[in-house]
């Protein structure tokens, strides 16, 4: 095997490609040997104890320098490091915590390898950096270790849970609709004009952005006990009583018992939800549609004008549909956003079941009763949320404008 | 016919200045200079695009600058062309006649019509994402020649394409118009490109227009020291100039002699590599005007003339493009001393610069002969 190592490895350079399909396959054959033996992630353990062991071989095997000793060193120590968190598995430490031994060790002897390495200094700067990386997988492996997946289905269609997740995705809809309203014409404005007040818009903009989500909560139920909040409270009052009554006069001939709105304004009740999802996430749709208008020749619409079409037409013809994607984009950040929001709509909403309860509240209050399987099976299902939001975002293209 | 009268208009810190120009019916006009003169803001005012701060744009007689863009009669062609890259080419090409309610019929008609003049029929089905840059311009132009316009705005057309497709589009670009008619205005900041298609060029500087005239008039008699510069014109000399009868004597790279027209004072002036010949010790003809020098730099143009770079004087630097056989060898050298002759008649005398002197900056003007 060293041998093929060598053959790999061209003599100057360090390939790691050769070497490291040797390491996974050794790996991978070990895991499946072991098994049998200790279980799945005893064989894990046994499967990079044995590519630390090959790797130390692989540097030893090379002809080198005094400094590049520092690397074997370190393949030494992740020899060891390794069988280590191998025994904690052994020692009735949990699953979890063997993983994130056995993947700090092998991690930390990467780093010091680089140091021994030609190219050491950046390897050693992304083995820092890397670190966060290390950080954000392992606080969803051990969200994923804790899960006890049997029982995920059982919560998550538990009613009130399955209540929250509507209220979730109808208010976020209704919350990227309005916001992609606002949105598309100031994020425009924004991109194409240069006016009067566009560095103080630009700057109110970032505000909500920057500021923590509780006191746009606190400021929403301040606002809406003013008079001119009252005002619009009590004007959205009326409007759910008018569809109300149309509702009724639709369903007559149907049923006696036609289904209603609960007429009871913003505060504190479900629309409230979107105004308080709303304030933010519009923020970030439409820092995401300026880039996006940025993006975007502002000459195409010149021409298009020259060749007769008006401002409008130039508009809804030339620009909105070159910016598809774009809007679109901005559509799936907006409404990542609106439904991870917590802090205003535990202040603004409440946090009613079945009434105001979304997603997010509801793995606060399955914490606060103790619920921890409840609470990581609602939180693991918006990790799949996030990830097929962020491969959404990505897939159309869009740029964070941050 | 586009006529602009006293045109100005200010964006910001740019300021264009009292731009008066005429480009008579089927002309082709390339507004040059170098970049941040004002080319393409012109090209803007014309079209619409930006407010014009005062005086009057006319397109055929009529003034168009309280018109929409849409009612103007010009067809633009921005930089990097501008496509509506989701759209096809035929939607492109056709943008135009829809929102002008073409019907269907016609439209497809004139659209083909295009496409064919410009050889690109068979685009028509293509997506503008995979088109190569000289087949992206020709479906900006076509976008903009469908609706026949009374103008034809070309904001840098060949910039965008590399080296070598450029003379060969250019001279397309000479064709087409040739074939049509329509008045073009062409920005550029390429004088080559400018030679070969241009009826008349316009120079631009720091938004003044400094020079508008005939290809001949731009390159043979530079109004000022900028304009010979940038159109690369030829050798500029710098001297000093007293009246005398009929004329004046001129003091220019150390030698002393009578020109025909009236100068006064520090003058400079261009002569043409091609006006300068190498002449034997033994003395030009009567009436030359003779530089003693030393060959500093020969470059074999690979044709039929080399230029030799000759210093003169105490620090002027000449060249002289000399007519050589095809297969001859050169016969000269770094070093070598020469004597190269010039007849007064062709040196052409510059206007003193408003602005003072451009390009090389901080040259000293020699002062008066001493008598």
């Amino acid at each position: 095997m060293l041998l093929l190592c060598q053959l790999a490895r061209p003599r100057s350079r360090t390939s790691w490609l050769g070497p490291a399909a040797i390491l996974m396959a050794a790996a991978v054959v070990a895991i499946l040997g072991a098994r049998l033996a200790v279980g799945t992630f005893g064989a894990f353990m046994a499967g990079f104890a044995v590519a630390a062991a090959l790797m130390l071989a692989y540097q030893l095997a090379r002809p080198r320098s005094l400094r590049e000793w520092i690397g074997p060193l370190a393949e030494l120590v992740a020899g060891i490091a390794t069988p280590v968190a191998t025994m904690a598995l052994s020692l009735r430490l949990d699953a979890f915590s063997a993983f994130m031994l056995a993947s700090l060790a092998l991690y930390a002897s990467f780093v010091l390898a680089m140091w021994g390495m030609r190219r050491w200094f950046l390897g050693w700067l992304a083995g820092l950096g890397g670190l966060y990386l290390l950080l954000v997988v392992l606080l969803f492996a051990a969200t994923a270790f804790e899960m006890r997946w049997h029982r995920f289905m059982g919560i998550v269609l538990q009613e009130h849970i399955r209540d929250a997740a509507i209220l979730s995705f109808k208010s976020s809809i209704m919350t990227v609709v309005l916001a992609m309203i606002v949105g598309i014409p100031l994020g425009y404005l924004l991109s194409r004009r240069r006016f009067w007040g566009h560095t103080f818009i630009d700057t109110v903009l970032d505000i909500p952005i920057v500021l923590p989500p509780l006191v746009v909560g606190v400021a929403l139920l301040i606002f809406f006990n003013t008079v001119p909040g009252r005002w619009i409270n009590d004007a959205v009052i009326a409007i759910q009583h008018g569809i109300n009554i149309l509702i009724a006069r639709v369903q007559k001939p149907f049923t006696n018992r036609p289904w209603q709105f609960a007429a009871d304004g913003l505060v504190f009740a479900p629309e409230g939800v979107v105004i308080a999802q709303f304030v933010v996430a519009a923020a970030f749709g439409i820092r995401t549609l300026k880039a996006t208008f940025d993006q975007i020749d502002p000459r195409i619409e010149s021409v298009a004008r020259t060749l007769g079409a008006s401002r409008r037409q130039a508009f809804f013809r030339v620009t909105l549909p070159m910016a598809g994607h774009g809007i679109l984009a901005a559509a799936v950040m907006t409404w990542a956003r609106a439904i991870g929001e917590f802090g205003p709509i535990l202040i603004f909403s409440g946090t009613t079941p079945k009434y105001t309860e979304v997603l997010p509240t509801a793995i606060y209050l399955e914490f606060q009763v103790g619920q921890l399987q409840s609470a990581l099976a609602v939180s693991l299902m918006m990790v799949l949320l996030a990830m097929l939001t962020l491969w959404a975002f990505k897939k159309l293209g869009g740029r964070f404008a941050m | 016919m586009i006529e602009l009268q006293n045109v100005h208009a200010r964006f910001g810190d740019f300021e264009l200045r009292d731009i008066n120009l005429r480009i008579a019916d089927g002309q082709y006009c390339v507004l040059l200079g170098p970049p941040g003169s004002g080319k393409t803001s012109i090209i803007e005012l014309i079209c619409g695009l930006r407010p014009l701060g005062g005086g009057r744009i006319l397109i055929d007689g009529r003034p168009v600058q309280d018109l929409d863009p849409a009612d103007r009669g010009v067809g633009y062609v921005p930089q990097d062309y501008a496509l509506f890259t989701r759209k096809q080419v035929f939607d492109n090409i056709a943008f135009g006649l829809k929102v002008r309610h073409v019907p269907p019929g016609q439209l497809k008609s004139l659209v083909v019509g295009a496409a064919d003049l410009l050889g690109i029929g068979h685009l028509l089905t293509r997506t503008c994402v995979g088109l190569s840059g000289g087949e992206r311009q020709r479906v900006a132009l076509a976008r903009a020649m469908v609706l026949s316009p009374r103008v034809l705005l070309l904001d840098e057309p060949v910039s965008a394409l590399d080296e070598s497709t450029r003379e060969r589009v250019c001279l397309e670009l000479r064709a087409l118009h040739d074939r049509l008619g329509t008045t073009t205005i062409h920005v550029s900041h390429n004088f080559e490109e400018t030679r070969a298609v241009a009826d008349i060029v316009g120079v631009m500087r720091d938004g003044c227009l400094e020079q508008a005239g005939s290809v001949e008039d731009i390159f043979r008699r530079p109004r000022n020291e900028f304009v010979a510069r940038f159109v690369r014109a030829g050798n500029i000399l710098h001297g000093w100039a007293l009246p005398a009868d009929g004329g004046a004597r001129l003091s220019l790279a150390g030698q002393v002699f009578a020109i025909p027209g009236g100068a006064d004072g520090a003058v400079s002036a261009v002569l043409r590599p091609q006006d300068l010949r190498v002449v034997s010790a033994d003395g030009p003809g009567p009436g030359k005007v003779c530089l003693d020098g030393v060959v500093i730099g020969v470059n074999d143009g690979g044709g039929l003339q080399v230029t030799l770079r000759v210093a003169v004087g105490d620090s002027e630097t000449v060249s002289a493009a000399v007519p050589r056989l095809d297969d001859e060898p050169i016969s000269y050298r770094a070093g070598q001393p020469i004597r190269v002759a010039f007849d007064p008649a062709r040196l052409h005398l510059l206007e003193p610069d408003a602005a003072g002197n451009p390009g090389e900056g901080n040259r000293v003007t020699p002062g008066p002969p001493a008598t």
